[in-house]
């Protein structure tokens, strides 16, 4: 039986996780529950507490990158053979765990969960869209993978993959660079269809004025890491 | 280069020289930090005393006033020494990013520790 480990990057979360623990209760799998409390000032941790989840609380906000890779270097030390990245705004529908699961089982070290195959359920805003064209062209140009949805939080990845991330995981904005990072770095990456919410509570850590930096940044992050090509391990 | 300036060169970097070796001596500077800046004060006293070292740069450059070419060595000295610290900005981001990891884990094994015990005491 592989341990799965269920990763919930949660930063004043508090109103959303409720509903996101009882819909991944709902599903009736035994997975392993780990909500990282990016020391957000709303009350998250007391309300992960009253949920009777497992939760790590940090001293200082690491910003999402830092976050999640706390919930990765947990899933190393555990032993964990796969680990799903699920969003604490409850964007992500938890009954596609096992779908995830399921590719990761086949042999993918990297299992996406894309909103654009199917083209169902919440397909972001307008402006948001034109940045996910531009990355998935960009990625496209540099690794020659086709990814319809680079900036999908939703993901399942193997015990190797899981190992490569507790060594580097990028600080902001990962999602686009991780997958450049992965493929370079030869692991196989899929992606499946998923139906994504829209944000119940709280807002996108990307507002207008940080979209501009989010785009410099994060596309100097996959030109590098894509040309230079560095080995983690 | 004009002896005002020569003058004004050497005494300002021996008083700033001296501020921050007492700052050393003191322990509120690391010396690992403050060693750019000694190098540099060092440069200016000797740029300073020699001023045909000024003038040979500029030759070299094709500068046409050499306090231009004293301009360009301090930009470069000043560069250096921002880049040292961006540096050790990074390298203490990571640092702290470990330290948060690790202690977030830390406390989460303590609470489960915890739990266990009392299970076990009840």
């Amino acid at each position: 039986m592989d341990k799965v480990l269920l990763i919930i990057p949660a930063y004043n979360e508090s109103k959303s996780l409720p509903k996101l623990i009882k819909k991944i209760k709902d599903t009736g799998e035994d997975y392993d529950v780990l909500v990282i409390n990016d020391c957000s000032t709303d009350n998250t941790e007391v309300v992960c507490r009253e949920l009777q989840v497992n939760s790590i609380s940090l001293p200082t906000n690491l910003g999402i990158g830092g976050a999640i890779q706390t919930g990765y270097k947990f899933a190393f030390t555990n032993d964990y053979n796969i680990a799903v990245q699920v969003d604490g705004d409850g964007q992500h529908n938890p009954e596609y765990i096992k779908d995830l699961i399921d590719e990761i089982k086949s042999g993918n070290n990297m299992v996406i969960g894309s909103r654009f195959i199917s083209g169902e359920g919440f397909q972001s805003s307008f402006m948001r869209r034109i940045g996910i064209t531009y990355f998935n062209n960009l990625i496209k140009l540099l690794t020659g993978i086709r990814i319809t949805d680079p900036t999908s939080g939703f993901r399942a990845v193997d015990k190797k993959t899981i190992e490569f991330f507790k060594s580097y995981y990028p600080t902001d904005y990962p999602e686009p660079e991780t997958i450049v990072l992965l493929k370079k770095n030869k692991f196989n990456i899929k992606e499946i269809p998923v139906r994504m919410n829209e944000r119940l509570e709280g807002k996108s850590s990307i507002d207008s004025i940080k979209s501009i930096y989010y785009m410099i940044k994060v596309s100097a992050a996959i030109i590098i890491t894509a040309i230079f090509a560095h080995k983690e391990v | 280069m004009d002896n005002i300036l020569r003058l004004f060169i050497i005494v300002g970097t021996l008083i700033f020289a001296y501020i921050i070796i007492n700052m050393v001596n003191k322990r509120k500077l690391q010396l690992r930090y403050t060693l750019t800046w000694i190098i540099a004060s060092i440069m200016f006293i000797i740029m300073a005393i020699f001023p045909g070292i000024i003038d040979f740069v500029a030759d070299v450059l094709h500068i046409i006033e050499p306090v231009n070419a004293l301009f360009l060595i301090m930009i470069f000295l000043l560069m250096l020494i921002i880049f040292s610290l961006t540096k050790a900005v990074s390298s203490y981001s990571n640092k702290v990013k470990d330290l948060t990891q690790e202690l977030g884990m830390l406390k989460n094994f303590i609470e489960e520790y915890k739990k266990v015990g009392k299970n076990i005491n009840d």
